[in-house]
Order: structure tokens, then sequence, then C-alpha cells
């Protein structure tokens, strides 16, 4: 049951987070959505896993999950990093006005 | 058993108590100690509790490190906090 | 293998664990929608962590406990303190919605939702075809829990790599970043919670990496509290920790001591295959290294440049 219930949970998440990466332009929270979109991702990973009848689960979901972790967030501190020198340089936090002008 | 269960219980309300406390109280000064404080002792008796239902002696030993590591780390942050808050001169209301 | 989640009320079932799942599930919808959308980023990003213990909460009742701890720990602590540190700097609290004008958008993601649904409510069954392969290949493998089995010998080619990424994105924020880090002086309360915590938090790390070998743990989730006391040490003020070559060889090692091995391996067969015998010693030298570098890589990640003060002084 616990399986289902959050396999849904991430397709939400996944859902939600898409549709907030398009609608926002700053920089944080589109980071902040794709965090959140991958934990959805995750989640339905490790959801998935958790349907094998063995005492630890399904140790391959769980091993590909944890190096998605630590990769995410080398990803989010260099986004992070780019982010903030962008606002340092530009006076800007998003990236789309710099189209529009 | 229910000794067991009975403190857990008996934590339950404080951690409500220091929910209420953060939601409701003024200011910033007065809302974290209403966490801090009622949090901790909520905290305490649980783990006291989960003890009582541990299976071996390092697992209580264990529960036990943990409010005692929660302990230290809640009581430093409050602090902390509480020194940015007087120092910045701001937002501590007629609570302080 | 008797783990605490076996004894706990994570472990419940029936209707009281079905209760407790669709609470969570509640509690992780909800504050996802809080992150995403509410006008105060700083809110959001506080929610962000609550969001990401939740999460870590879900993945214990769905008996992932390893990725359990690495989300408290990585996903949770450590990326929320980056994006806490990173608003502080861009200094833009409130950002207003832009919702209204995108009826079409949200019209898409509705759509979205309900054919990914259907996509997994219709997904063919589970299949234990790589379960029961690690079961069976797990005595070859020189340890005894199934995950470090795959991180650190089945798949190990994997986690080289993201050792490697790791160094990468360190080295991407160094380049990129040009702000020095400022800190507040040390204040004696810090300096007192550290010089208590450092001890245990040094014991703590170390089991965790140690018994990653029979239970839930290993070299990223020890790595990860390593970092943390590194980033405490540092904030109380042993800022000499963050310079000089003694730092880069703590981020280089991981790296180095994994591709040592795997070269070495290929004398007897090829890249990283150990041979049984020694499996177990070497995956606990590549697990030492990799969790020094992973704590010293997560704790310069938040740190930012060691800068000019930090290496000017000696």
């Amino acid at each position: 049951m616990s399986t289902l219930v959050f396999l849904l949970v991430g397709v939400g998440l996944v859902v939600m987070s898409l549709h907030a990466l398009f609608v926002h332009t700053h920089l944080l929270r589109q980071v902040l959505a794709i965090n959140v979109l991958g934990t959805g991702v995750f989640m339905v990973f490790i959801a998935w896993g958790s349907q094998s009848p063995t005492p630890h689960a399904d140790p391959v979901a769980q091993a590909l999950v944890i190096t998605g972790i630590v990769v995410a967030v080398s990803a989010t501190a260099l986004a992070l990093a780019l982010a903030l020198r962008i606002k340092q340089t530009t006076g800007r936090a998003t990236l789309s006005e710099e189209t529009e002008e | 058993m229910s000794l067991e269960l009975a403190l857990i219980l008996l934590g339950m309300p404080f951690f409500l108590a220091g929910t209420v406390g953060l939601l409701r109280f003024p200011d910033l000064l007065s809302r974290e100690h209403a966490v801090t404080k009622a949090d901790n002792l909520g905290l305490g008796l649980v783990v006291l509790g989960l003890m009582l239902g541990a299976e071996s002696v390092l697992l209580a030993v264990k529960l036990f490190l943990i409010w005692i590591a929660v302990l230290v780390a809640s009581a430093t942050v409050a602090q902390l906090i509480a020194h940015t808050v007087i120092d910045a001169g701001s937002e501590t209301g007629g609570g302080s | 293998m008797d783990w605490v989640l076996e004894a706990s009320a994570l472990s419940l079932f029936g209707p009281m664990g079905l209760a407790l799942d669709l609470l969570l599930a509640a509690g992780l919808l909800w504050l996802a929608w809080r992150v995403l959308y509410s006008p105060d980023l700083f809110l959001s990003v506080v929610l962000f962590i609550s969001f990401g213990l939740l999460v870590s909460l879900a993945y214990l009742r769905l008996r992932a406990p390893d990725v359990a701890m690495a989300e408290a720990a990585i996903g949770a602590a450590l990326t929320g303190t980056l994006l806490l540190y990173t608003l502080r700097h861009m200094g833009v609290p409130i950002e207003p919605p832009r919702l209204a004008q995108h009826r079409l958008l949200t019209g898409l993601a509705l759509l979205m939702s309900a054919g990914l649904g259907w996509a997994i409510l219709t997904m063919p069954g589970f299949s234990d075809g790589l379960v029961v392969q690690v079961t069976q290949h797990l005595p070859q493998s020189g340890v005894e829990h199934p995950v470090t089995a795959v991180l650190l010998n089945f798949r190990a080619y994997d986690t080289m790599l993201e050792v490697a990424v790791l160094l990468l994105a360190l080295v991407g924020v160094w380049a990129v970043s040009s702000t020095e880090l400022r800190l507040p002086a040390p204040s004696a309360v810090l300096r007192g919670m550290v010089s208590v915590l450092l001890p245990p938090g040094l014991l703590v790390g170390g089991y965790l990496l140690w018994v990653g070998a029979y239970q839930p743990g290993g070299a990223f989730q020890g790595g990860a509290v390593l970092g943390g006391l590194l980033v405490l040490l540092f904030l109380a003020g042993w800022r000499a920790l963050a310079a000089g070559w003694l730092l880069r060889l703590a981020l280089g090692a991981g790296l180095l001591a994994f591709l040592a091995v795997g070269v070495l391996a290929m004398a007897g067969g090829s890249l990283l295959e150990y041979r049984l015998e020694a499996a177990k010693n070497l995956i606990l030298f590549i697990e030492f290294f990799v969790a020094l570098s992973v704590a010293a890589t997560l704790a310069m990640l938040l740190l930012g440049r060691p800068g000019s003060a930090g290496e000017q002084q000696p």
C-alpha cells in the first residue's frame, strides 16, 4: 500500500515542480523546482523498488538514488554559484528579462 | 508496555504546545523559547518511552544519545538565533 | 539484520500504516506546493528543508534507510543551507507570484499528471531480476549489506564517476564564485558546542562508514556527517583547515584511491574487479578516502573558495 501512495506522491511532485519551473522566472525558485522534480523521480524509484519482498527492498534502486542525491547536490551548488554570479553581474535574479529587452 | 505508551503519550502534548507557541506567540524570542523548551521536554519523554520498549540495551543507549545530541544542538542554535536578534536590535517586539 | 527499523513504528502495517502513509503523502504534497508557489522565497527555502526531512521519513516507510540518511543529511540539510546562503547574498526575499497568465501551462500540467498517473498505475509488474542477482552474488562482494555491495562493487564504476562529478562541481563553483565568504566572529556558545560535539560526531561519522559493510550506512552518509562537522569547525574559528595542500589532498583523495584500486585490479582482471579475498579490505580502503573527500567537498561547496586570505597568510 505504501508503494502506491508514494508512487502517486512522486507523480504529484514531478508535475507540480515542472509547472513551477515554467511559471517562475526567479533563478532560486527554478533551482528549488528542479530539486523537487528530482525528489519526485527518486520517490518513484524507491517506491517501485519497495515492492521487492527481500528485507532490503531493491538495493540497485537505492544505490542509484543515493548516487542521484549526491549528484543533485553537486549540480545545485554549481547552479546556485552561477545564479549568484548572474545577480552580481547583471543585478537581476532572472534570465528571462534579458531576452525581452 | 503500558508505562512505555504512557510516557510517549505524555510527551506528545509538549510537541503540540511547542508548535502552537511557535505559531501563535507574537515575537521571535518567545516563539523560540516555546519551541526549544517544550519540544525538548516532549522529545525526552518520547525517547524515555521508546527506551523502555527497546529490545536491547545498545538500542536504548543510542536513543538516549539522540536526545542528548538534540538538546546540545537546539540549545546552541537557540542561543545563536537569540544573539543575532539582539545584535540586530529589531523584531524583538515587547517580549524581551 | 536487527536494524532499528524492524522494531519501530515506521514498519507499521495495516490501517495504521496506511493512515501514516496518507498523512505523510498529504504533508509532502502540501509542503511541495508551498515551496514552489509561496511568494516569500525565504519561507520556501525553509520549507524545502522540512520537505526534505519528510521525504526522508517516506524513504524509511519504503524500507530504504540508506537513502533516507542520504536525503536527510545531503538533500535536506546541505542543499537547504546552500539555498539559504545564496538567498542571503542575492537579497530578494519577496518575489511576486506569476501565476495568473498561465492557464495553458496549468492545463498541460493537469494533462501530464493524468498521463503519468496512468503510466504508473498500468506499469508492468515488479520484476525481481536485479534483486535476485544481487542476493546471489552478495557472498562474492566482500560486504554483507546489499546497497553497499551495489555501490562499491557491482556498480563501482558509477560511484567512481559520481565522486568525480562531486569534485568537478566544486571546481566549477570555485571558478564562478567571486564572493569571499564573510563569516561573523565565532561566538563562545558555538565554540562550546563544537568542542562538545566534535568527539561524538567523529565517532558517528566513523561508525556510519564502518557499519556500511553490514547495515545501512556507508561512505556517503558518514562523509556527510563529517562534512557537517567540518563546517561547524570552520564556523567556530578553525579557518586554517580550509587552506593549503592538505585540503586539496583531502578533496582528491577519494577519486585517487578509487582510481588506484581500480587500475591495480586490472592486473588480475578488468577495471574495478576485485579479487574476492581482498574485496572487503579494498572496499573499506576506498570508502575511507571517499568519505574523506565527500566530507571535504561538501564542506567546501558550502564555504566557497578558501580565497586569498587563507592562502597569503602562511
